[in-house]
């Protein structure tokens, strides 16, 4: 995980006060929302494929051990080999120990948001060995020694100046802030590391059960590149990912380019069935793919276990209110955005992960525009509740809570308080607004004005209305 | 961890859960409605060309070529790394090209690590990369391309210029019709890739910009004929 010294409240007036970072989520969302719509407009069948998504992971998940047996089985069959990884420890045993038997010095890697939840490129260079992101956007944020701030766009926080700057300290290439010219540096730059790393490491967006493939999805070409010139491919596939068949890929795929980047598919779908064959010219010679469990399995048992039908696309964080204020970084958490704070504190505990859940103002446009239709904001309200249940919920809110269930519950003492209280606002409101609450209501109107109360209840008019009524 | 291990544990864990709209059989593909690969022509070079790659079309034999000759000659090219001739739709293509004095590159890669390392930095300036292809997908202008003997990865990833050789014939409406017609695609071979369109990144502030690692140009040469 991310550095989370700073609170989360810290964080996000952090955030709020940056304004270069408000102007570029405001670009860097807007466009992605855009982009989507259209997309989405231009395709009459999506709401029936973005269904059928939704059918292809539940039914998966529901027969998960079969389906990853069947995976397995044919990735073995195919020639490579399969290695089950209860959490990362293990999983980041199982290359180190690959690398220094096969004497691998420099890894390149494709982007990848299973090995940022891993931490794998601090301990890949705690082992001595050399790792290079290959993605632009992560090669800019590894250079700068940051994480990605979303899942899709990882330097959706950064200018062009900044990335010129960046490129003109770290590669000692003259400045510029021109992308093209910038696109160029690093072309070169990383075209030297895909020809003399041995080994390349990458995630996995699907694995197809019935011939044992994985799918990597990328624009630029990373994804092919770190799986084709290294004589080594490591595959890190979080054990959710499978899908039974190639017709299935099909279809999530069609909304995976759209949901994202409002592509009909992004620019390669690479589909990797095995190392080269013996009679193939090139390709790489082993191919090891890496099951990881991290908390997964319990997340299948929980209370929000609709959130692995995932496939991250990002347009939840994109849609969100509260992530195009403030950002992937100030949720401190490798995956940001609405999946993001349900699947980190899914996986990782509530325990210091839970204000996640209340980072939302559960409008819901998260649901709406999900490729496979999680019901986050159900979701988020599951975990709130969990958190309350473990004595998460401030201890104001409890005791208001309370105090408001013991008035409640006593019809006469109701009347009488909501007849004082409206009273009581409607003598200190100013132009119909109350700007503060005393405490323990002041928590309430820290952030937001409160209305004085109507003259007459809805109780009475209800009863007024009656009595007209019926004569 | 042991895969006994690891499987027995999701099967105590899903037997333990409530998974949303889960059904016990996976829903099966709506029925395809037919369709004639020549209609695909026009929409499939419509998607193509909107994703920034050059569609040539060709309706002969001696028109490919002539489509090849003038885009080698635009990008002064003297070598090329290339499919074998038996994996490219046109014949006689690779002994018309030594005629005209360039010389192919093979992407033949050894088992050997220094070796590998060498001929692939030997190829990665070779401007031109020359492919067939398996399919064409109309309705996102996507190429289907398949690794076998003597059709490698690299002529359609590592030079900045890749031209595919498509058949109109091998054209489907989408991506779920080649899967129908083509069931074992991904069985068959170690790697299947959709190309749509050239390399592309929008990383620095949205921004559009092609050629990142693989081909800055894709120009597919549409065989009418074929």
């Amino acid at each position: 995980m991310p550095p989370t010294d700073a609170p989360f409240r810290q964080r996000v007036k952090t955030a709020l006060a940056d304004t270069q970072l408000r102007q570029a989520l405001k670009t860097g969302t807007g466009n992605l929302v855009t982009k989507r719509a259209a997309a989405v407009a231009a395709f009459p069948a999506f709401e029936t494929t973005r269904t059928r998504a939704r059918h292809i992971r539940a039914h998966t998940l529901s027969r998960l051990d079969r389906y990853l047996a069947e995976f397995a089985d044919n990735v073995e069959a195919t020639g490579g080999r399969v290695f089950w990884a209860k959490d990362a420890a293990e999983a980041i045993g199982y290359i180190t120990d690959l690398a220094r038997d096969k004497n691998v010095r420099r890894i390149v890697k494709s982007k990848s948001m299973v090995t940022e939840e891993i931490e794998l490129n601090p301990a890949l260079t705690q082992a001595g060995l050399e790792v290079v992101e290959s993605d632009l956007g992560e090669f800019i944020i590894q250079l700068t020694e940051e994480h990605p701030s979303h899942i899709v766009a990882p330097v959706m926080h950064k200018t062009r100046q900044d990335v010129g700057r960046v490129f003109q300290q770290k590669l000692n290439v003259p400045y510029t802030d021109d992308p093209f010219a910038l696109n160029d540096i690093a072309r070169a730059h990383l075209r030297h590391i895909f020809l003399t790393a041995d080994m390349g490491i990458s995630g996995v967006n699907f694995g197809v059960a019935e011939s044992g493939s994985i799918c990597l999805v990328t624009n630029e070409g990373n994804g092919r590149f770190t799986t084709t010139a290294p004589r080594l491919h490591v595959a890190v596939m979080g054990m959710e990912k499978v899908v039974p068949t190639f017709d299935d890929l099909s279809v999530t795929l069609q909304v995976l380019g759209r949901s994202a980047t409002g592509q009909k598919l992004s620019v390669y779908s690479n589909i990797i069935t095995g190392p080269r064959r013996p009679d193939e010219p090139d390709g790489p010679d082993e191919l090891h793919v890496i099951v990881l469990d991290n908390g997964r399995s319990a997340a299948l048992a929980s209370e929000q276990a609709e959130i692995l039908y995932c496939i991250r696309c990002g347009a939840c964080l994109n849609h969100c209110p509260v992530y195009q204020k403030i950002g992937g970084h100030a949720y401190g958490s490798v995956y940001p955005g609405p999946m993001g704070s349900v699947l980190t504190p899914v996986l990782f505990g509530l325990e210091g992960h839970n204000d996640l859940p209340h980072a939302s103002s559960l409008c819901g446009a998260c649901r709406d525009v999900c490729p496979v239709k999680i019901d986050l904001p159900h979701l988020l309200l599951t975990l709130r509740h969990a958190d309350a249940q473990a004595g998460g919920a401030p201890a104001s809110l409890s005791a208001g809570v309370r105090l408001y269930r013991s008035i409640a519950n006593n019809p006469g003492l109701y009347r009488f308080s909501l007849k004082a209280g409206g009273r009581l606002t409607r003598l200190l409101a100013r132009n119909g607004w109350l700007a503060t609450l005393p405490p323990p209501l002041s928590g309430w109107t820290a952030h937001r004005h409160f209305p004085a109360m109507a003259k007459k209840s809805f109780h009475q008019q209800w009863q007024e209305r009656n009595q007209e009524r019926i004569p | 961890m042991k895969r006994t291990d690891f499987l027995a544990n999701a099967s105590r864990q899903i037997a333990a859960t409530h998974l949303p709209d889960a059904r016990a059989q996976r829903p099966l593909s709506p029925a395809l409605p037919p369709f004639v690969p020549a209609d695909l022509a026009a929409p499939f070079s419509a998607e193509a060309t909107a994703l920034k790659c050059e569609v040539h079309s060709a309706d002969s034999p001696a028109a490919t070529i002539e489509h090849i000759d003038r885009l080698f000659e635009a990008h002064q090219a003297a070598e090329f790394l290339s499919w074998d001739e038996a994996a490219l739709p046109v014949p006689g293509l690779l002994r018309h090209l030594a005629g005209r004095g360039l010389s192919r590159r093979h992407s033949a890669v050894s088992n050997h690590p220094q070796a590998r390392r060498d001929t692939q930095a030997g190829l990665s300036e070779v401007k031109i990369g020359l492919t067939g292809a398996l399919a064409g997908l109309a309705d996102t202008g996507s190429l289907v391309l398949q690794s076998h003997h003597g059709q490698g990865r690299l002529a359609s990833l590592m030079p900045p210029v890749h031209i595919a050789l498509l058949r109109a014939g091998a054209l489907f409406p989408s991506m779920a019709h080649f899967v129908q017609a083509h069931p074992n695609a991904l069985r068959n071979a170690s790697n299947l890739v959709l190309v749509s369109g050239p390399s592309r990144t929008a990383d620095i502030e949205q921004t559009l910009t092609l050629g990142v690692h693989g081909p800055k140009e894709v120009h597919i040469v549409l065989l009418r004929y074929a």
